[in-house]
């Protein structure tokens, strides 16, 4: 498995400082968080390693090799998927044709492209949804078509933008469950980034928090929980809430 | 009267059928650029005069248009593509990314400089071309009496809504294209190749033009600089009815407006009959009114990366 890093990344927009010297890998670790408040830039994050936004300043490399003034085309030949926070899929497209769209940007033929298309929804396990329209799918399925549509021809990095946003506890935990089945079973770096605290203390094996655009820590989940800056800065206030939130749903 | 009736009805649809071509030509290209190409009438003026060799104000000469019918309608599509994909590479394509409002405007230009290259190669009076006589001849059907042509119409429509539907549908073309008509900028992100799908686009439009000119050419009988100008307005106005995207309302409304207006035709009053036209357009006001989006509106309003 390759590495993909960014390599003390700055991103100004004009005055705002989005991204402060953050410093990233996916390869090594097995799924990796990003975790931090709202506007800490964690989706700038992905932006800037999928080639959307270039970097003021630092580094995004795979293997070594700069990726700096690539397209997110090419990017994503070069095995780097991602997901949106909305779904984005092709509304007017059925689920079937919007995985196979992706295997279409990739050079397939129509063929492979339907092909690779009914191996990823049969391997995720929604193959009975491929022919329904996006726009009549329920929100969750939307997130796993998303997904899908990221998936297929197995890239060698999935960058997750908060694919449990308005998800059920049950559907979150289905959503975990998945998440380690394409690290293991696939063999695909994940980064994940989310605001379900529990979801990545539970599925991630490294976490990077980020505040105002720079890392105030990083560690396995339990260092994570443990760390008092982050409780301070923001994963306490949230977690407390969550957990105070799941014992009320139990109770 | 049931005979009268059958025989509006056929009249409205070849009506409808050219109107369909040139509004499918023109949602293709916008659904995959957000570009209304005024310029397609000017397409369908540029075939007909494809059939001629310049030869002085008024002057039919044949020169493609001597060809036998399997030779000719390949080479006048083909010419049809070539005009649409040579606007998009030496025009359109120097425009991405420029506003809706700056790209319509130039298609107004590059329609304008095509209309006057026409008139400096051929003059501004119509120019008589006897394009397959045989196909006014008219057929009975039963007891009804129809031109030929009209049939023909009817079954080169069908067929090209066939083929372009299995294109969209079956080909990795056509899903790129539906995929980018959607959201242009995920599929681009996909990997999808933008510039080869637009230009996809713009060949289909070409062809659906060169379509249209060979469909109406016989019927009219002559090669006319504007001959394109008041087929693209109905074609205009049935793709904004259709709602603009949506390529099955663009076909749906230009049938739409080719019934109303050979049916207003009957029914309206002698005194009225002149004016058939405004009434047309008053019912196009009327259903724009109460439905802005159109009748038959795709659900495009996702959000755009």
């Amino acid at each position: 498995m390759g590495e993909l890093a960014l390599q003390s990344v700055d991103l100004a927009f004009g005055g705002l400082k989005a991204l402060r010297g953050v410093s990233l890998a996916l390869g090594g670790r097995g799924v990796i968080g990003l975790i931090g408040p709202n506007g800490a830039g964690k989706t700038t994050c992905i932006n800037v390693m999928t080639g959307m936004i270039a970097p003021s300043a630092g580094d995004i490399t795979l293997d070594g090799a700069s990726l700096l003034g690539l397209a997110p085309s090419e990017l994503r030949r070069r095995g780097i998927s991602r997901t949106f926070q909305a779904g984005r899929l092709f509304s007017a497209l059925s689920v079937h044709e919007n995985v196979a769209a992706a295997a279409v940007g990739l050079g397939r033929s129509r063929g492979q492209a339907d092909k690779a298309a009914d191996a990823t929804l049969e391997w995720m396990g929604i193959a009975a949804l491929g022919g329904r329209r996006a726009a009549t799918l329920s929100y969750a399925d939307q997130r796993r078509t998303a997904i899908a549509r990221a998936l297929v021809e197995t890239p060698a990095f999935l960058l997750l933008d908060e694919p449990a946003a308005g998800m059920s506890q049950q559907e979150a935990a289905e959503l975990g469950t998945l998440i380690r089945r394409i690290h293991k079973e696939l063999g695909v770096a994940v980064l994940l980034v989310e605001h379900n605290i529990t979801l990545v203390l539970s599925v991630c094996d490294h976490i990077h928090v980020l505040d105002s655009g720079a890392e105030i820590a990083a560690g396995s989940p339990d260092e994570i929980r443990a760390s008092s800056a982050v409780r301070e800065a923001y994963l306490g206030s949230s977690l407390e809430r969550q957990e105070a939130a799941r014992a009320e749903v139990a109770a | 009267m049931m005979l009268n009736l059958a025989q509006n009805l056929i009249d409205a649809l070849s009506l409808g059928s050219i109107y369909a071509l040139t509004a499918l030509g023109i949602g293709m290209i916008f659904s995959v650029m957000r570009l209304v190409n005024f310029a397609q009438g000017n397409y369908i003026a540029f075939c007909a005069f494809a059939l001629l060799v310049p030869a002085g104000e008024g002057i039919s000469r044949p020169f493609i248009g001597l060809l036998p019918g399997w030779a000719l309608v390949p080479v006048v599509i083909a010419l049809g593509m070539l005009l649409a994909m040579a606007s998009e590479i030496l025009l359109f394509r120097h425009l991405r990314g420029a506003q809706p409002a700056t790209m319509m405007i130039a298609s107004f230009g590059l329609g304008s400089a095509l209309q006057n290259l026409l008139l400096m190669l051929f003059g501004s009076r119509p120019i008589a071309i006897n394009l397959w006589p045989a196909l006014t001849q008219p057929v009975m059907i039963g007891s009804l009496m129809v031109p030929r042509l009209q049939l023909v119409i009817l079954a080169v429509t069908a067929l090209a809504l066939v083929a372009l539907t299995l294109f969209l549908r079956r080909t990795r073309f056509g899903t790129a294209m539906r995929a980018s008509s959607e959201n242009f900028l995920m599929a681009r992100m996909l990997g999808v190749p933008a510039d080869r799908v637009i230009l996809v686009a713009f060949g289909i439009s070409g062809a659906l033009a060169a379509t249209a000119s060979l469909l109406t050419l016989p019927q009219t009988g002559i090669a006319d600089i504007r001959m394109g100008d008041g087929i693209l307005l109905v074609a205009f106005v049935a793709t904004v009815v259709g709602g603009l995207g949506s390529l099955t309302g663009a076909v749906l409304s230009a049938y739409l407006i080719g019934l109303v207006s050979v049916f207003l035709q009957i029914a309206l009053p002698l005194a009225a009959r002149p004016y058939r036209d405004a009434f047309v357009y008053a019912a196009v006001i009327a259903v724009l009114m109460l439905k802005p989006d159109g009748l038959f509106s795709a659900d495009r309003r996702s959000q755009r990366i």
